[in-house]
């Protein structure tokens, strides 16, 4: 794995932004259209929660001071927020919008306590990724092992949206549909919900937990404006995704080095959504 | 296609009560559909209709008694097929970026299989159902550009594609216009004809589905019934309604209780104490009006 960490940062950092915004323009167009913007805002949150644990357990053990093992706890705790969420919506009495929003910052709220436990309480700083780092992500210190993590699950987490392609537009349609034509449409939520956790957990590394989101959300939102076919949103939304996120890299790699990487993605995402929005008001003006 | 069981009643109910934290929400529903009958259920809000599609689709359980669905246990339809399910009208299913002729394909993905990419053969079964809704020229069209009747007919062609026995729809022309709900209707009496589909259709309006109906369920937590639909007299109506229907009499034709000539199907119901029911001259359970 050396060999890849003496490859030029930049080109690291281009090269696992590549995978991430791959993945998150395929499951934003899930996720857009099937209302879970607000689902994937607490899981990226749950996320902090997730690697601050690691953090807190890495005082005790050594192995959890390891990025492999910080991803796993980290993916796993996001697992376990968005099947919360689930489980708490299932009562009648309690939203989905409101589970979200009581395990958001509960998460949250854990993962300040983990922290400073360990830095504060411990006196334990080793080991401990920057607060910057962790809400805004830290793009330009990739190593070999984020890199090759990343393409692994691109693999699976694309690889698992073509095999399940049908089933998964159907389910976004129309899950009662989708449930009484006999497709498994619990298994497909949670299935939905888990590459959602996975993909979470990567695309921290580009933008961190307050803007994970945007990448979830952008590409498919701005596709949504250019076409009324769902393969065609599905393409346009790999295209902006792909342009927004290594176009903003790009950027802050060349002539806007001194802002954080993962805020310079996320606006040049915004902007692209900007321009599509506006277009698209321009045709709509100019038809008869 | 899925065949029903050998002599099995479309839909069977016997002394079938659900609640939902103990508030009774259907109470003792007997009923029994026969094979290519056409069953209207109408009631107000909150008369528990869209939980009795909800039992006869198998999406909820719990309910006491027996309920049969082409001879099955309703949650285990998803799994043999046969039931082709259209929902209300919404906003979301218009606005939703698919083509007319990928939504219809859509209701093939349980039969091409997991894993398995559609085919050309499904996209001319798609075709085909389209044709029968009478949209083949709206294939390629977006759902957006289809109007609401338009994408009510996408449903019923994407129930068809799957081949049912039986269509199960729910407030089918709400939010389409009169013209719209007039045609949807003509062109689901000619899919019953030439599919010999059994037709379950809810709606709280019973001018736009009595003409189609050979069976009348009044649903008001209990159930009311009526083999003949024009047999519904005013004084049912209003019971179960609360509301003057006399503007709606003249539309329906309706008369008194001197027609009892009960069909094969039937359905039974049991007044509830405190809701409205058939008061003392209401006709007598058995469906007979």
């Amino acid at each position: 794995m050396e060999w890849l960490d003496g490859i030029d940062f930049r080109l690291r950092a281009l090269a696992v932004a590549l995978p991430i915004a791959l993945i998150c323009s395929v499951l934003s167009v899930f996720v857009v259209l099937r209302r879970m913007a607000f689902i994937g805002q607490g899981v990226s949150h749950a996320g902090f929660g997730g690697i601050s644990l690691a953090v807190l357990l890495g005082h005790w053990f050594e192995a959890f001071n390891r990025p492999l093992v910080r991803n796993g706890v980290t993916a796993a705790f996001c697992i376990a927020t968005a099947l919360a969420i689930g489980l708490y919506s299932r009562r009648r009495r309690v939203t989905e919008d409101s589970a979200i929003g009581i395990l958001l910052v509960a998460a949250m709220a854990l993962g300040a306590v983990f922290l400073s436990i360990r830095v504060y309480v411990l006196g334990d700083t080793s080991y401990v990724p920057s607060w910057e780092s962790l809400l805004f992500g830290s793009l330009l210190v990739v190593h070999g092992l984020d890199l090759l993590t990343a393409y692994i699950l691109a693999v699976v987490v694309l690889g698992t949206v073509a095999l399940l392609y049908k089933e998964l537009v159907s389910f976004t349609y129309d899950e009662t549909m989708a449930r009484v034509e006999g497709l498994p449409t619990r298994a497909l939520y949670v299935l939905l919900l888990v590459l959602l956790s996975v993909t979470i957990v990567v695309a921290l590394r580009a933008v961190g937990f307050l803007m994970v989101s945007a990448l979830l959300i952008l590409p498919a939102a701005t596709a949504n404006l250019l076409s009324r076919n769902f393969n065609h949103v599905m393409a346009l939304s790999l295209v902006a995704g792909v342009v927004g996120v290594m176009g903003g890299l790009g950027l802050n790699l060349t002539v806007l080095a001194d802002l954080p990487a993962g805020a310079t993605i996320v606006l040049t995402l915004f902007a692209l959504f900007t321009l599509a929005f506006a277009a698209t008001g321009l045709a709509r003006r100019r038809q008869p | 296609m899925i065949e029903p069981l050998a002599d099995a009643p479309a839909i069977a109910i016997e002394h079938m009560s659900f609640a939902y934290n103990a508030e009774p929400v259907l109470r003792d529903i007997t009923m029994t559909v026969e094979a290519g009958q056409t069953l209207a259920i109408i009631g107000p809000n909150g008369a528990g209709k869209t939980t009795l599609v909800k039992i006869l689709l198998g999406e909820l359980t719990g309910y006491r008694g027996r309920v049969e669905v082409l001879g099955r246990p309703p949650h285990e339809l998803p799994r043999y097929g046969g039931v082709g399910y259209v929902p209300q009208h919404r906003t979301a299913l218009a606005h939703f970026p698919l083509t007319a002729e990928h939504a219809v394909m859509l209701g093939l993905a349980r039969r091409r299989g997991l894993w398995r990419p559609f085919r050309r053969a499904d996209r001319d079964a798609a075709r085909e159902a389209l044709d029968a809704v009478e949209l083949a020229p709206a294939a390629r069209k977006p759902m957006e550009q289809l109007s609401g009747g338009q994408v009510q007919r996408v449903c019923i062609a994407r129930a068809l594609v799957a081949q049912p026995r039986m269509l199960i729809l729910d407030e089918p022309t709400v939010g389409i216009d009169e013209a719209g709900q007039q045609r949807f209707i003509a062109l689901l009496g000619q899919l019953r004809q030439r599919f010999g589909l059994t037709v379950v259709m809810v709606s709280h309006d019973i001018r736009t589905v009595a003409s189609l109906s050979d069976m009348v369920a009044c649903l008001n937590v209990t159930l009311h019934c009526h083999d003949h639909p024009e047999c519904l007299d005013q004084q049912t109506l209003f019971e179960l309604f609360q509301c003057d229907f006399s503007a709606m009499h003249d539309h329906l034709h309706l008369h008194g209780y001197d027609h009892p000539a009960p069909g094969p199907g039937s359905c039974t119901g049991h007044d509830h104490p405190h809701g409205p029911g058939p008061g003392p001259a209401s006709p007598p359970a058995g469906g007979a009006c």
